[in-house]
């Protein structure tokens, strides 16, 4: 029996749509959007169902980066599609336009972090910094400064210690914004809405 | 913006990291990467603490998007491949033979170079052994960190030894690198050539005691109220060297 082999690595954390989208691709191997849609949304839960456009957009990107191949146009059939290569269950980072995108700044800081035990904000800055996509010295201040709020690092002074203990894995902690009504007669937030602002790429 | 991790690498090295160790990391990590396929893939970056490999390998590790991981004393075969496996993210399986093959699937499939700094903990422990079954059944780039005496507690471990393909010893700081060092450390006190040159001096090549002396000498000139800093001003106050102090001679 010729069947691919079998796969027995799956991505810790909670996933991203993408990541989801990934992790079915990886799965099914040959597939029209229809098929990916439906292995994404197994669950009950309505408002975490991936839209057909959301999937579209990034097998766009990821058939123009030579990742994910298209079958021939056939009337009336569906169009599949085939993942080419495997790149492991790291999502590709990529744009619609099929340019490849590097880890994200905070992803890069998380990691830096924690091989570097003991920084500054400015070391943390540079040792983060990959040409084209340099981080901003006060995106790393505002970075460790939730951080530290979190109990990862500890600040002394200018300097930051990472807490080994806390490495929770590999993606980088998320900054969300949450808008709440706030009601000042009866000091009661009366609605809170859903966090924004998750890595989501 | 350019995805190849080489060119990445390369211009990385020629941008923002003018430290000769940082640079030496880079073409050692590099030599394994582009190997022609019958050479074996591990390398090995040592040298005395304070030399800054951790931080020529975080430069490395943010270049290459390696995967990191810091052996520690305490690892067991199972902590090693769990550790492992975070750094990949990927949710690790039950017994050790099937994370084996997830770090090496994995590996294969990413293409990206593992890091294991501290390895001297692994060769203690006897389990130096775990590194070299990844990297045979993935073959990817291996680039192992460690203290000065790394090369020679490997011998014991003959298959080991065998693979690997470059040893890089980690180089004192140089002059060179003093100066570059003032320049991304001290933004507030311009401290000039003859007392850094003393700072290389006292510091016997160690870039963490060059940063210590440098924030010295940077601290006591913003007390004194002074800008700029020679060896004329800094006159015979006491540098950092690593040594413990001297008993006072009665004169």
């Amino acid at each position: 029996m010729s069947q691919a082999p079998a796969r027995h690595c799956s991505p810790a954390g909670v996933l991203t749509d993408r990541e989801r989208l990934w992790a079915a691709m990886r799965e099914l191997r040959v597939f029209t959007i229809r098929d990916l849609c439906r292995a994404v949304n197994t669950g009950k839960d309505r408002d975490a169902a991936i839209s057909d456009s959301k999937a579209k957009d990034y097998l766009a990107g990821l058939v123009r980066a030579g990742i994910v191949g298209k079958g021939l146009t056939v009337r009336f059939e569906p169009m599949r599609f085939e993942l080419i290569s495997d790149t492991g269950v790291r999502a590709p980072r990529v744009r619609k336009d099929g340019t490849m995108l590097p880890e994200s700044g905070r992803n890069r800081m998380w990691k830096a972090m924690q091989i570097l035990g003991e920084f500054s904000t400015r070391e943390l800055m540079h040792a983060a910094s990959i040409p084209g996509a340099a981080v901003a010295y006060s995106e790393a201040k505002t970075y460790c400064g939730w951080l530290a709020r979190g109990g990862y690092l500890v600040q002394s002074g200018e300097r930051f210690r990472f807490i080994r203990a806390r490495f929770t894995g590999s993606k980088a902690p998320q900054i969300l914004r949450v808008k709440q009504l706030f009601d000042p007669n009866t000091d009661k937030v009366v609605y809170a809405s859903d966090p924004e602002g998750r890595d989501d790429l | 913006m350019s995805s190849n991790p080489h060119t990445l690498g390369q211009d990385f090295r020629q941008q923002v990291a003018p430290l000769g160790n940082v640079a030496l990391c880079f073409a050692t990590l590099r030599r394994a990467i582009t190997r022609p396929a019958h050479l074996p893939g591990i390398v090995c970056y040592y040298g005395p603490s304070g030399y800054g490999k951790s931080t020529a390998a975080t430069l490395v590790t943010i270049s290459y998007d390696a995967v990191y991981v810091q052996a520690r004393s305490s690892w067991t075969r199972k902590a090693a491949h769990q550790a492992i496996l975070k750094g990949l993210g990927v949710i690790p399986a039950k017994t050790v033979a099937e994370m084996s093959d997830q770090i090496a699937e994995e590996l294969v499939l990413s293409k990206r170079p593992l890091i294991v700094d501290e390895a001297d903990y692994l060769v203690e422990r006897g389990s130096i052994e775990i590194i070299r079954d990844i990297y045979e059944a993935s073959q990817a780039p291996v680039m192992i960190i460690g203290e000065e005496g790394l090369p020679n507690k490997l011998k014991r471990w003959e298959r080991f030894h065998g693979r690997v393909l470059d040893w890089a010893p980690a180089q004192p700081a140089t002059l060179e690198d003093c100066k570059a060092l003032a320049k991304l450390h001290s933004g507030k006190v311009q401290i000039e050539d003859d007392l850094l040159d003393r700072v290389h001096e006292m510091s016997g090549g160690s870039v963490r005691r060059i940063c210590v002396n440098l924030a010295l000498i940077e601290e006591q000139s913003l007390v004194a109220g002074q800008d700029v800093m020679n060896l004329k001003m800094w006159g015979s106050r006491e540098l950092y060297t690593g040594e413990a102090p001297s008993r006072r001679r009665n004169a």
